[in-house]
Parts: structure tokens; C-alpha cells; sequence
């Protein structure tokens, strides 16, 4: 395999603003408002620094499933801590966000166990991939539904964090659907079409981990 | 798969939308009011305020209905007609009220119980219908904060149909298009379901300030707070 010039731009991009994103959250003091984005981020930045400096070790299938899978556990990581941290102290939206993300957590499941068994590498990257994709942007989605529902408060990092993840999920699903269906041919152009989606996310939460604290709103209205 | 990808589609955009559009300092906001005791206090003066809206009809009623019978009939069609605009100007605000009240009943972390409405306690066929019906549902709901939310949605449209019920019988009053003595009647018995409706929605409101009592003010504060 091989990194065409395009690819390596975007990750040469992308490394810069995951550098620049945990630097903000480090500087900001936000690396501990969601310990499993923070592990995140680096579990995104180390896999392209390798792939960038030793492609043909690391710029493999296997490594890219392997990291696919990592990725996904973290993001699911990631909606359980966001929720955790969001209902903490509103016990009624507490009980329905739990019984609401155990539901979509075995939807998703039972989607993934009904997905076709083939073992194959393209079947894997349309089928079980797509699936999963879902199945974590549901569980965004059900967090987003409660925080919209008992109108909790959010911080912004964590607003920033799910809007982002929701939109890019989504193209991502998107993306993996298309080569689906259109045919194995189309993986190069949407490989690019969701990495320059990606880059476009990490500028967000660029600008969201440096964002300055705006504490004067904080003792407005407060008696 | 397609159609996980469509309903994956359809929800994330609708949250997408949704939480795009909420103003998290208007949220914020209105934690703090609720839970402040400066909110608090705001809270039981809208009581006051909505029951000297209510008295305010009440005298025009009142007088209209006295002068109607020293015989004065344009007098107290004028009265009537004043009546009717204060109710016009005060039902928009209980249900402005009663739909503030459904958004804080979901923040509150336990609602206190309330009753269903009874049947018995309205003159108006339609309204006595819609309290039959909360007293059905009211069994079908689970949860009090839903069995709130019903009552408030009931109350709701109750306003909205002894508005309309005012309306048309003061119009009808107005171009003497009917009855006289049988309108004045569906007046009287509007009167006394817009007196039962302002009770039911003052003891809502009530439940809703026990509960907000009961809230971790505290802890809810703390994490209102950007960093």
C-alpha cells in the first residue's frame, strides 16, 4: 500500500490541528472534562504519525482495522462519559438516558451480529463497518434527545464534541454506503471526501479545546 | 443496511437541528432563575398576578350581570364585551404560563403528585369532556411528571376552548343573533369553568415549586458552570 500526496497532506494536517487540539484542551485546562476524547485524540494522532513516517508497516489493513476498532470502542467510550458527566446531577434524565442508551447499545448489537458473515476484507469495510458507524451515531443521538428533552445545561466542549462527531459519523456511514453500492472503485475518492470531512471537524474542535472560558456569564442571574 | 443508513440520516439530523438552534445561555438561564430564590419568589408572585387578572373579568362580569338585571341592557353588553378582553389578553398568558410550566416540570429531578381534573367541577359540556378524558389517561401514565405534563396539556386546551366558547356567546350576545337569556347562561357557566381552570392551573404551578424545592440546588448550580 501506499500514501498518495493527497492523503499525506490531509495527515500532515490532521496530525497539526490533533497536536494542536490536545495542546488547547492542555492549555485550557479541558483535558479531564472528557478523559475518553483526550485518549482519543491520541489514539487518532499516534496511527497517522506511524502511518506518515513507516507506510509500509503501518499502513496496512490489518493496522487499519485494528485501529477502526480501537477508534469505535472509544467513541462509545466517549457518548458513555459525555452522558455520565451531562445527567450526573439530574437523577430524572439519569434514568431515562440509562435505560435509553442500554436499548440503542443492544440495537446496535443485534445490528452488528445480523450483519453478512463474510470474512472479507471489502465485506467487513461495507457491511460490519457501516453498521457500526450507526450504531455509535444512535447513541449520540439518544444523548443529544435527552440533553434536548430535560434541557440540560452542556458545556461547550462537550456540545462541541457531539455535534461533531454526529455530523462526521454520519457522512463517514455515508461514505462506506457509497462504496457499497457504487462499487469498490469509489473507495479512493471517498477515503478523500471523508478525511476532508474529518479535517474540517478537527478545525472545530480546535477552536472549541481553545476557546476562552466566558466565566462572566456564570454568576448572572444567580441570587 | 439502507435502511440504517436513512434512519441514521433522519435522526442525526433532526438532533442536529435541534441542538443547533437551542441557546445554551437561555438554558443556562433558566436553571439558574429555577433554582435561584429570587426565581422562586418570581414564581409565587405570578400567582397573585394571575388572580388579579381573573378578578379584574370578575368585575366587569360581575357588572355586567348586576346591570342586566336593573334592566340597563347596552350597559351591560359594554361590561360583557370587557370581560371578554380581559379574558382575550389573560388566556394567551396562562398558556404562555402553562407551557413554561411543562418545560420546567422535565427539569425538575422528582414531580409531586397531582390530581386528575374532575368532570364535576366545570358547567361546560366540552370542558367536563376533556377533564373526563385526563381522568382516563391520567391511569394509562406512568410517571407523575407525565401525569404534570398531561394535566398542564389538558388545562391547555381547556383555556383555549372556553376562550372560543366566549367568544361566540359574546358575539352572539353582541348582534343578538340568539337567546339572550340562554347566552347569558353559557356566559355564567364559562365564568365559573375560567375560575376552576385559573384554581387548577394555580395548584399545578404549586406542585411545580414543591418539586423545584426538592431540587439539588447545589449540585445543579455547579455544573452550570463553563470550566
Amino acid at each position: 500500500m501506499w500514501i498518495s500526496l493527497a492523503q499525506a497532506f490531509l495527515i500532515a494536517l490532521g496530525s497539526g490541528l490533533l497536536f494542536g487540539i490536545l495542546t488547547g484542551l492542555a492549555v485550557r485546562q479541558r483535558l479531564g472534562q472528557c478523559y475518553s476524547f483526550s485518549v482519543y485524540l491520541v489514539a487518532v494522532l499516534l496511527p497517522q504519525v506511524l502511518e506518515a513516517l513507516w507506510p509500509e508497516r503501518f499502513y496496512t489493513r490489518d493496522v487499519w482495522l485494528a485501529k477502526e476498532t480501537l477508534h469505535h470502542v472509544l467513541k462509545i467510550a466517549i457518548v458513555l462519559e459525555l452522558t455520565a458527566r451531562t445527567v450526573a446531577v439530574f437523577p430524572g434524565a439519569r434514568r431515562t438516558a440509562q435505560g435509553a442508551l442500554l436499548g440503542t447499545l443492544l440495537l446496535a448489537f443485534g445490528a452488528l451480529v445480523t450483519a453478512g458473515r463474510r470474512p472479507e476484507y471489502v465485506s467487513i469495510y461495507t457491511d460490519l463497518l457501516p453498521r457500526a458507524v450507526s450504531g455509535t451515531v444512535w447513541l449520540f443521538c439518544v444523548l443529544g434527545f435527552v440533553i434536548l428533552w430535560y434541557r440540560l445545561p452542556v458545556r461547550p466542549l462537550h456540545k462541541a464534541i457531539l455535534l461533531g462527531f454526529v455530523v462526521y459519523l454520519l457522512m463517514y456511514a455515508a461514505s462506506m454506503a457509497v462504496i457499497g453500492f457504487v462499487g469498490w472503485h469509489t473507495r479512493a475518492a471517498m477515503n478523500l471526501a471523508s478525511g476532508a470531512i474529518y479535517t474540517t471537524l478537527q478545525i472545530y474542535w480546535l477552536w472549541a479545546a481553545w476557546r476562552p472560558a466566558q466565566t462572566g456569564e456564570l454568576e448572572a442571574g444567580v441570587a | 443496511m439502507l435502511w440504517m443508513i436513512g434512519l441514521t440520516a433522519a435522526t442525526t439530523l433532526l438532533v442536529l437541528f435541534l441542538l443547533a438552534r437551542r441557546n445554551e445561555q437561555a438554558v443556562k438561564r433558566d436553571w439558574r432563575l429555577m433554582l435561584s430564590p429570587k426565581g422562586q419568589l418570581l414564581y409565587r408572585s405570578l400567582e397573585d398576578k394571575v388572580l388579579a387578572e381573573k378578578e379584574l373579568a370578575d368585575v366587569a362580569w360581575d357588572g355586567a350581570f348586576s346591570v342586566r338585571q336593573l334592566g340597563s341592557m347596552d350597559e351591560a353588553l359594554r361590561l360583557l364585551e370587557v370581560g371578554y378582553k380581559v379574558i382575550e389578553r389573560f388566556s394567551p398568558n396562562m398558556l404562555r404560563l402553562l407551557a413554561s410550566m411543562a418545560v420546567f416540570s422535565r427539569m425538575v429531578a422528582a414531580m409531586a403528585p397531582v390530581a386528575p381534573l374532575r368532570p364535576r367541577d366545570f358547567r361546560l359540556a366540552q370542558l367536563a369532556s376533556m377533564a373526563q378524558l385526563n381522568r382516563l389517561l391520567h391511569h394509562f401514565l406512568v410517571s407523575s411528571a407525565e401525569r404534570f405534563r398531561l394535566r398542564l396539556y389538558i388545562l391547555g386546551q381547556s383555556f383555549g376552548l372556553a376562550t372560543r366558547a366566549l367568544l361566540r356567546s359574546t358575539e352572539r350576545l353582541l348582534g343578538g343573533q340568539s337567546p339572550a337569556e340562554r347566552e347569558w347562561e353559557q356566559v355564567s357557566a364559562i365564568r365559573h369553568d375560567f375560575g376552576t381552570l385559573t384554581d387548577e392551573s394555580l395548584q399545578s404551578l404549586r406542585a411545580l415549586l414543591a418539586s423545584l424545592a426538592a431540587q439539588d440546588r447545589e449540585r445543579v448550580l455547579g455544573n452550570l458552570d463553563d470550566d
